[in-house]
């Protein structure tokens, strides 16, 4: 496995004995870990780039686990485990609503962090792995010409060559010379695999009744 | 009658008394004219026996025979007895007689004189009067009453002392007395009366005495030296009063204090179970994470010792952390004695912001401190003043939950006020108050919940310690509540950040 695969697990917390326990702890069930003082601290930080997870502390000094939590939302930011000295339950409810995947109470229990740092991770690989396959599909579309991104909506929403010629005010022939373009291009075994990926896009089908 | 008798006469009409002389069987035979002027009587009419009636029924028949004893015996003698004035008045006269011996040594002639001591009487009857009186007061009056000689060895006590102790004014004489105190105030009591002794300053003091049955009761006792002209101290007076009643029910009032401050306690032990929760829970999360690592390593093939020992070391380090934060959460709990020892201030300070600290950041709230880099120490009950800061800090807390728009934010500093005093502020950004006295008053809260005693008790426990506690309006935002306490004289805290 290569370094950038190998899962890393974040962790913040303000108490000294609570990162030294949690950093022995992930190294023991065999991931690599990084700990922060607090959520200033791990913004400013140089991540690496692998999957991983972060485990938070709800009761943190300046921003708190919450806050946090807030800031990371549209940042690809890696999934979320809880965790709090006192348990708290509107705080927890909040919290999973925004997403985290898991809400411990201190003191934890093993397996029940173990699991939740598994599924985290888990979690963050599949979602590195749509944010790639997504990357791949926009580098491809932007290899299609004016003119083919103008006919794919069409081809998507499921209208013959002839219909689409019509709709664009030319010739059947040249749809279909685009659309053989097109597949090729985006790397499509079938117009349903080219579908998918226009969804994935959020291309818009077009053509259909009412379109 | 020639010249020296006249002058004779003269002498003998002058002198201020009544002179008189008798023939050897007692007759009269001669009075001076202030005699007869003091009598009305003619010389006919007081002759041989006749001086009689103007003695007082009462005392003649003393009078006579007293007279004849000193006739018969032949010897000088002097008696007391009322005379008759001319206005009817009776007056008190010491009467003596001298017998007038001839050469053959038989007695020819007494003479006498009568004093009038009517004045000096009355003078003695009244002392006696008031003597007697006094001493009715003293042993009627409700309550113990003693004098002791200027050096402190006591002389007499009333008659309700004796009853009380059961004892004779020889047991309790001199320092008798002291083996009839409660041995618990022994020491105290004869220093303080040594002190009095030595200075001529008023005693006062409270001690236990024994009473006949064994019991004991509390007695406020108060000593005052009578001085004389020259400043001696002649002698002490004093005073027992019978404080045992009054002692018990304050006694009493204390406990239910003292259970209310209990009470008071354990709302906020309620109020704060989230915050302990979290101090007790970090470090033995800690402890508990550490020992599944260490499990692991152990069990991974091959086993890592290293890596087992680690954590094995956090362990045993966070364990001992957790028993200290235990040890201090329990001793600002605890129900102690009061017990006034020297005490850092800024450290109380610093312990209670942390205990609150967790409970602050939940509410949305900062704490800071400002403290006086070098206070003296002051003098009191560490949980108490603990107590003190902690209901200031969640009373403020409280203050703030409603509060939007400005940050939640509590100051609390310390100063030297003075060359006596400590001062505490905490300053809170909250809804403040409408009225900086009522929110002392037992039973005045704003709070849902709240049973209005928490800064009523605080109140108790600053003037409990010599200090204050009052409030302020601040002037923009919230309220600041200042407390003092007496410094320890001279005694430095170390710096701190």
């Amino acid at each position: 496995m290569s370094n950038q695969d190998e899962p890393i697990v974040f962790v913040v917390d303000d108490d000294y004995r609570m990162r030294e326990a949690l950093s022995g702890f992930i190294e023991a069930i065999g991931f690599r870990v990084a700990t922060y003082g607090s959520s200033s601290q791990f913004l400013e930080a140089e991540r690496p780039d692998s999957p991983a997870c972060l485990i938070l502390d709800l009761e943190l000094p300046d921003i708190n686990g919450l806050e946090l939590q807030q800031e990371l939302a549209d940042r690809d930011a890696p999934p979320i485990i809880f965790v709090t000295g006192h348990g708290d339950i509107p705080s927890s409810v909040r919290a999973m609503k925004a997403g985290a995947v898991e809400f411990l109470p201190k003191p934890f229990d093993e397996r029940e962090l173990q699991n939740a740092i598994e599924k985290a991770i888990a979690i963050d690989r599949l979602a590195r792995q749509k944010r790639e396959e997504l990357g791949h599909l926009k580098t491809r579309y932007r290899l299609l010409t004016a003119r083919e991104q103008e006919v794919l909506p069409f081809v998507v929403g499921g209208l013959l060559n002839k219909e689409t010629a019509a709709h664009l005010g030319t010739s059947e022939i040249t749809i279909r010379v685009h659309r053989g373009q097109i597949m090729r291009k985006m790397d499509a075994r079938s117009l349903a695999e080219l579908v998918r990926m226009s969804d994935t896009l959020g291309i818009k089908p077009r053509g259909q009744a009412g379109s | 009658m020639n010249t020296s008798d006249e002058q004779l006469r003269a002498i003998i009409d002058t002198i201020p008394a009544l002179v008189w002389s008798a023939r050897p069987d007692g007759s009269a035979e001669f009075f001076n004219s202030r005699w007869l002027e003091y009598a009305g009587l003619s010389y006919d009419e007081a002759r041989d026996w006749g001086w009689t009636k103007v003695v007082h029924p009462d005392d003649l028949d003393k009078l006579v025979d007293d007279y004849r004893s000193m006739l018969t015996l032949d010897s000088p003698g002097e008696v007391e007895a009322r005379l008759r004035r001319f206005d009817g008045e009776f007056r008190w006269f010491l009467i003596r007689a001298n017998p007038l011996r001839d050469e053959s040594g038989v007695v020819s002639k007494w003479y006498g004189t009568n004093i009038d001591i009517e004045d000096r009487k009355r003078a003695q009857e009244t002392a006696r009067t008031s003597e007697l009186s006094f001493r009715r007061i003293v042993e009627t009056i409700p309550a113990l009453v003693w004098c002791a000689s200027p050096d402190g060895e006591l002389t007499y006590v009333n008659q309700r002392i004796l009853d009380y102790t059961g004892a004779s004014l020889g047991d309790l004489a001199k320092a008798g007395w002291v083996s009839f105190l409660h041995p618990d105030d022994v020491q105290e009591t004869v220093a303080m009366w040594a002190d009095a002794v030595r200075s001529g300053h008023p005693h006062d003091v409270q001690y236990r005495l024994r009473k006949r049955d064994g019991t004991y009761r509390w007695f406020h006792v108060l000593g005052q030296a009578m001085v004389d002209l020259r400043g001696q101290v002649t002698q002490w007076y004093g005073l027992l009063i019978d404080i045992d009643d009054r002692k018990n029910i304050q006694e009493a009032l204390h406990r239910t204090e003292t259970r209310l401050t209990r009470a008071t306690q354990v709302a906020t032990v309620g109020e704060l179970s989230a915050s302990i929760a979290h101090e007790i829970n970090q470090p033995l999360g800690a402890v508990v994470t550490n020992a599944y690592a260490c499990l692991r390593w152990l069990s991974s093939e091959p086993a890592n010792l290293a890596k087992a020992r680690e954590a094995a070391e956090r362990i045993v380090r966070d364990g001992k952390d957790t028993v200290e934060v235990v040890g201090r959460i329990r001793a600002l709990f605890k129900r102690t004695q009061v017990q006034h020892e020297t005490l850092d201030l800024n450290a109380l300070v610093v312990e209670v912001v942390r205990l609150v600290g967790a409970e602050s950041s939940r509410r949305r709230a900062t704490i800071e401190t400002e403290l006086e880099q070098y206070l003296q120490a002051v003098r009191g009950d560490r949980v108490q003043i603990q107590q003190l800061i902690l209901n200031l800090l969640m009373n403020g807390l409280d203050a703030m939950d409603a509060v939007t728009g400005h940050p939640r934010k509590i100051v609390i500093r310390t100063q030297q006020k003075d060359s006596t005093m400590a001062l505490v502020e905490i300053e809170d950004s909250g809804i403040g108050l409408a009225d900086c006295e009522k929110v002392f008053e037992p039973f005045f809260t704003t709070k849902e919940h709240g049973m209005g005693m928490g800064l009523t008790i605080c109140r108790s426990i600053a003037e409990g310690h010599n200090g204050k506690l009052w409030a302020t309006a601040n002037r923009v935002f919230g309220a600041t509540f200042h407390f003092t306490l007496p410094l320890q004289a001279n005694e430095l805290t170390g710096p701190h950040q």
